[in-house]
């Protein structure tokens, strides 16, 4: 090798790897930080201070912060990728990677322990807990887009093609520990072969649904709750109408690719909503009071709480019903957090006669913080204590 | 008559404040544990519970649970939409470290997404803070 | 630590070369050796403790052993007891378990209940520094190697942390004298440079992404046939690139150092029989076992059927030597049943006759077939795999949404990319040898300017990914 050619290699390197650490801690010290380097000496080198220290070292890196996006425009310019949360579609149709992921491997109850929990053993609980205060449970797992548009992934998909035998075998063994459910897909997929193309049920570039999904969903809700024997005496006098409302919605598989040049590019989408007003024209509102308790996720808060608000599941059930509704939503926690919430809020279940629980069929394998059992009145005797499934780690009690 | 008048202006002006401080209250903590990996908070929002005790006053040696809103993002960078309940200028949470905290007791009120609660199951009683404000101390 | 990592290369690595050329010459080895032990036990801090032990045994072994005036039974006893040490920590800390776990399965298959299987961390590169302190006791007993005469070269030797976790595997006196003296030049400097960069772009912008593609794959409930091969085909070029790419940035850190490792890769998917195969892929292991087990057992010394057995068994411990799995036992008898074959054909294969395109196609699908039992996490998860590979199990409806995932416009540019650079015939070795030559000219300069263009980029991706360990770790 050339000397020059060695030295400008050699210098090239050397300027590589010395200048970012040298850099990074500059950027601290005039910041007024100590540099993350020094929590090396902060603890005893246990493995999981070592693991702290290389997390901190990558999130706070200045030169990852700038060379990650130039990295991500480079591959979405020049393959059109959005990372590995985004998987595109068809014709514009981005999808998020965990719903499809969900659908493509086996079924997760037979093959062994479930370190994340048993979602059967832990509804079947949570349904006892609430059966021994005389209130019912309807469980309602939400499909998740690639279920219900699998022609929108692959060319080689029909509109009527079967992919989420997962969700059917969930659905199954729920009602075989006795669990009421309602089969949101069923009226999906029938929905789109009466409409022929889509049917306007989720969003393109987001991982939720429409308006007009949600209002389908509360529709098929309703038809299941207007059964209960105290629906009757419940309901009352006509209380709620309906207008059109429309918002612009970034999609969140976009926004959470985090590549610059896809949220620049990827247009915003025009949601047409249902909006629930009571007599007065006022936005529905919950009632702490109502007989019927929906505990929900993201699909419960898009266009609920978010805008053009009143027009999501929990205010269009409640317009079906003509009967207000109380609610606990919680982003992505449907699995665990929203009943810790509830646990910890309990007197929202006085007088109640029906909970609602809604959650995305992706949550049952990857709900955040999995499906940890909840004692809704832990200095209470509990009514049952979870069996695991065949093979499963025991779970403990809180 | 006038000092009575000041007085009452005095009262007028203060109940405010008494009525904040009741919600609120500002210490200073050290961060002694968070207890799992955060959560990725690219697809939801979430608080997260983590463990802090007292330093000095009254309250010194005290354990506190605060749920901190996104704990992975600099409290300057989190979205317009929660800034009146979240701020501050700390970047980063790292055990050991000591924080400036303005607490409110009303978490529930304040803030109704997930809460990320790795001490639930083992104490429900222990009350919750939200951090409204944090600091490098 | 893992190469590809932040605190390796911002921090590690910057704060070891600047250490390791402030200090004087004789405090290099023990300098090496400090930084060797903070590397490895960087992921568990009790593993150097394992090092250390394996260490001083051979180290001892060898002192005894050649102690002036030992006897032929005391040198023999010396040799036992680091075999034995050695055999036996690899035995506890890898194959503890896996016997367990069997003879669970026995005593509930006979009814004769169940027993709790203590679980046991498997050491990261145990497999490897235990062979090659293993090497040091077996050349010094046989007088292939002179005994070293200072405890910190040994030390250094076992440590290294270039080659510590994945290798290459280097004997002792591949390294002896190296370890006396080496010579250090800008030139040797620049060249590990342009290695450990290519190093680092395999494992980064290749073999990161194929593996994602290879996971999907293995992950899916019913994969159709045509997924499936193209799940394995990505293993296969997972598998190669992050392992070549561990050893090219091996010896480039050897060579950042003075050290001069041996190749362990040459073109394998080039080979034109399984014989070949053998002989490019993983050489310091092939050369491993031919020299410390093929040999010792007879070799082909001892008429044909003795020479079939010991392939058989050589292959079959090289396939456990990868992890105490029933998958890798399939996976060395596989090899070793077809190594036989060709031994009988007269080492070479049964399509020999073909043209030699087809040739290194066949042999490429036979080592494709390999690499699943090597994949599966049970076997039979490599039974559904190559049932599906082969048309055997229906492709269910979401076979289509893998697909979907698979032939996605950045799968497959990486994949082109992929099967680019291993048909190409200069891999990074031949490279950096061409870089190395004193060429005049701008295209000397172009050639040049691929490693740190590559290691920039792969810097850059490094921080879009996921904490991605190499897979020869988990040996």
């Amino acid at each position: 090798m050339a000397r020059t050619r060695t030295i400008a290699l050699t210098a090239g390197f050397l300027g590589l790897i010395f200048a970012p650490p040298v850099g990074q801690a500059i950027v601290e010290l005039r910041e007024g930080e100590r540099p993350v380097i020094a929590e090396l000496f902060a603890g005893a080198p246990a493995e999981a201070h070592l693991r702290q220290l290389e997390k901190s070292l990558d999130e706070a890196s200045s030169l990852g912060s700038h060379l990650r996006p130039w990295y991500q425009v480079l591959k979405h310019r020049l393959t059109g990728d959005l990372g590995h949360k985004a998987l595109r579609g068809r014709e514009g149709w981005l999808f998020y990677q965990p719903d499809v992921k969900y659908l493509l491997e086996p079924y997760f109850r037979g093959q062994g322990p479930l370190p994340e929990g048993d979602p059967v053993a832990v509804i079947r609980d949570f349904k006892e807990q609430l059966a021994s205060r005389g209130i019912d449970l309807l469980v309602v797992p939400v499909p998740g887009k690639p279920s219900v548009l699998p022609d929108r992934v692959s060319a080689a998909l029909e509109r009527t093609s079967e992919v989420n035998g997962n969700t059917r075998r969930f659905l199954s063994e729920l009602r075989e520990a006795g669990v009421e459910t309602v089969d949101l897909q069923a009226a999906f997929r029938s929905r789109r072969e009466a409409a022929g193309d889509d049917g306007a049920l989720y969003l393109r570039t987001d991982t939720h649904w429409t308006g007009e999904g949600a209002v389908l969903a509360a529709r098929r809700l309703a038809e299941r709750v207007r059964r209960y024997s105290w629906y009757e005496g419940a309901a009352g006098e006509r209380r709620y109408r309906t207008r059109e409302a429309s918002v612009m919605r970034r999609g969140d598989i976009v926004t959470m690719s985090g590549v610059p040049s896809a949220i620049e590019t990827i247009p915003e989408e025009l949601v047409r909503c249902r909006q629930v007003v009571d007599a007065d024209g006022g936005l529905y509102r919950d009632l702490p009071e109502s007989p019927v308790l929906l505990l929900g996720d993201s699909f419960s808060r898009i266009y609920q709480s978010d805008e053009p608000r009143a027009a999501g599941l929990i205010a269009n059930l409640a317009y079906e019903l003509q009967l207000p509704l109380a609610s606990i939503v919680n982003d992505g926690g449907a699995s665990t957090l929203v009943r810790q919430q509830l646990a910890r809020r309990t007197q929202l279940l006085e007088g109640k006669r029906l909970v609602i629980w809604a959650f995305v069929e992706r949550d049952v394998r990857f709900g955040l913080q999995g499906w940890k059992p909840v004692a809704l009145w832990p200095e209470e005797p509990q009514p049952h204590d979870p069996t695991p499934a065949p093979g499963s780690p025991k779970l403990a009690s809180p | 008559m006038r000092p009575i008048a000041l007085c009452l202006v005095a009262l007028a002006l203060a109940a405010p404040a008494r009525a904040e401080s009741a919600e609120e209250l500002a210490l200073t903590a050290e961060l002694v544990e968070i207890p799992s990996e955060l959560p990725p908070d690219d697809l939801y929002d979430y608080a997260y519970v983590m463990k802090y005790r007292v330093q000095g006053g009254a309250q010194g040696g005290q354990t506190l649970l605060v749920a901190h809103y996104k704990p992975r993002q600099p409290r300057e960078k989190i979205e317009k939409a929660m800034r009146d309940r979240v701020g501050g200028k700390l970047k980063r949470f790292r055990t050991g470290d000591l924080h400036r905290l303005v607490l409110r007791r009303d978490l529930e009120k304040v803030f109704d997404g997930a809460v990320v609660d790795e001490y639930f199951a083992a104490d429900r009683k222990t009350p919750r803070y939200w951090c409204k404000q944090v600091d490098p101390a | 630590m893992v190469f590809t990592s932040h605190i390796f290369l911002f921090y590690f690595l910057p704060a070891v070369i600047l250490g390791y050329y402030v200090l004087p010459q004789r405090w290099r080895n023990g300098f090496l050796t400090l930084v060797s032990y903070v590397f490895y036990g960087w992921w568990k801090p009790w593993f150097v403790t394992l090092m250390l032990a394996s260490t001083l045994i051979d180290y001892l072994a060898v002192r005894v052993m050649a102690a002036p005036g030992a006897s032929p039974r005391r040198r023999k006893l010396a040799l036992l007891a680091s075999l034995v040490s050695n055999l036996g920590l690899l035995g506890v800390f890898k194959y503890a378990m896996f016997a367990q776990g069997n003879a669970l399965a026995l005593s509930e298959a006979l009814g004769l209940g169940s027993f709790p299987v203590l679980e046991i961390t498997l050491p990261i590169g145990i497999s490897f520094y235990t062979f090659q302190t293993m090497s040091y006791s077996i050349d010094v007993y046989r007088g292939e190697a002179t005994p070293v005469r200072r405890f910190g070269d040994f030390a250094c030797f076992v440590a290294l942390f270039p080659q510590l976790v994945a290798g290459p595997i280097v004997r002792f006196q591949t390294l002896a004298n190296q370890l006396r003296e080496r010579a250090h030049s800008f030139e040797r400097f620049a060249s590990g440079v342009a290695l450990f960069s290519l190093g680092f772009g395999k494992k980064i912008l290749l073999a990161n992404p194929v593996g994602e593609l290879a996971d999907a794959a293995f992950a899916a409930d019913h994969p159709g046939a045509l997924a499936a091969w193209f799940g394995i085909v990505a293993y296969a070029f997972q598998i190669y690139f992050d392992f070549s790419g561990y050893s090219d940035m091996a010896i480039g850190l050897g060579r950042m150092f003075g050290f001069e490792f041996p190749k362990n890769f040459d073109s394998p998917y080039h080979s034109q029989s399984i014989t070949e195969f053998w002989r490019r892929w993983h050489i310091s292991l092939s050369t491993w076992l031919r020299d410390y087990l093929y040999l010792p057992l007879g070799g082909n010394r001892l008429g044909p059927r003795r020479t079939y057995v010991n392939l058989a068994l050589v292959m079959l411990l090289g396939g456990l030597w990868h992890g105490a799995h029933w998958q890798f036992v399939v996976w060395g008898a596989y090899h070793g049943l077809l190594l036989g074959a060709e031994r009988a054909l007269g080492k070479s294969s049964a399509y020999r006759g073909l043209p030699k395109p087809l040739r290194i196609a066949l042999t490429f699908v036979l080592v494709l077939i390999s690499w699943v039992p090597f994949r599966a996490n049970t076997l039979t998860e490599a039974g559904h795999y190559l049932g599906a590979m082969f048309g055997l199990r229906e492709a269910g409806a979401p076979a289509a949404l893998l697909m979907a995932q698979l032939l996605s416009a950045h799968s497959l540019l990486i994949m082109a990319i992929c099967t680019g650079v291993v048909a190409m015939r200069t891999q990074s070795w031949d490279f950096v040898e061409a870089i190395s030559r004193n060429e005049p000219g701008v295209r000397a300069w172009a050639r040049l300017a691929v490693a740190p263009a590559v290691l920039l980029t792969a810097v850059a991706a490094m921080f879009t990914q996921a904490f991605n360990p190499f897979l020869y770790f988990q040996f």
